[in-house]
């Protein structure tokens, strides 16, 4: 973290209103972009951003930079996501996720790129697998780390990035036969 | 040996695809700083209102409660004492309960 980023922290905590925008803003994009790969759904990760944000502010005099301020974000915002989960019906919930992959996929489309499996596999995998993989091996944190993040034991954390990473290799598999 | 190498495949394509997708929103639109500021501006606002109206709840609460049990201290003491036992005893049962029920959650989920 460098020494301005941690200066607006201090500031953003004893009550500075810019520098906490600053803050807020300088890791936005960092956050939307990871909400897309979690959610496999942009509007809802835009959507998820904006809570976070708003949580963020609330909390900020309890971060205490123990972890980095973008962990700090991603766990406030998975949690929220998690949250928002739980109260959904499943029937609606599966809608929105075709929905928002229908989007993603319409992106690349436009741009007269090829809609990708790997990603098509990834959006089927149940969001708890999928959080787990994207976090170890897109974002290279430790089973520990993420289990801090998800609250729960890293031995959990281990089997749902195990079967998240089986299943989707079986489905990759099975496309490709 | 085979095996690792299958899965270090998998997970260096998932890698490239997950970087192609993000590089899809490079170009999102990021609020102002402005637009930053005025939504810290109107969020606390906001908070100082439920904090207040919060307060007054919890002190509107409060008292009601603190009369109901003056009265009934006053009227019928034994059913006062009666009252004191249970609830404490209520809200460490539902406390265990959850507890032994998240416990359960969690040993499901692994």
């Amino acid at each position: 973290m460098s020494d301005e980023a941690r200066e607006n922290i201090r500031r953003a905590q004893q009550g500075d209103a810019s520098a906490l925008a600053v803050l807020l803003r300088e890791h936005y994009t960092f956050l939307y972009k990871y909400l897309i790969k979690a959610t496999m759904d942009p509007l809802l990760a835009q959507e998820l951003a904006q809570d976070t944000m708003v949580r963020a502010m609330e909390k900020i005099r309890t971060y205490n930079g123990s972890s980095s301020f973008s962990s700090w974000l991603i766990t406030i915002a998975t949690r929220i996501y998690i949250d928002r989960k739980r109260r959904w019906k499943r029937e609606q919930d599966w809608k929105l996720q075709e929905q928002g992959v229908r989007s993603i996929r319409w992106k690349f489309e436009n741009r007269g790129e090829e809609w990708s499996e790997v990603l098509d596999a990834l959006s089927r995998l149940p969001e708890a697998q999928r959080i787990a993989v994207l976090l170890k091996h897109y974002y290279g944190y430790s089973y520990e780390e993420i289990g801090g993040i998800l609250g729960i034991p890293s031995g959990t954390v281990k089997s749902r990035v195990a079967y998240g990473l089986n299943q989707l290799r079986k489905e990759l598999s099975e496309d490709g036969e | 040996m085979e095996n690792e190498t299958e899965q270090e495949m998998y997970l260096l394509r998932l890698k490239g695809e997950l970087e192609r997708l993000d590089e899809h929103y490079d170009d999102i639109a990021v609020p102002s700083l402005s637009e930053f500021e005025q939504m810290i501006a109107v969020e606390s606002e906001r908070r100082r209102r439920q904090y207040r109206k919060e307060l007054l709840l919890f002190w509107l609460v409060s008292l009601v409660l603190l009369s109901i049990c003056l009265a009934v201290l006053g009227s019928a003491p034994a059913v006062y004492w009666a009252l004191q036992a249970i609830i404490p005893a209520v809200g460490l049962a539902g406390l265990a309960a959850s507890h032994f029920k998240r416990r359960r959650a969690g040993a499901g989920d692994e």
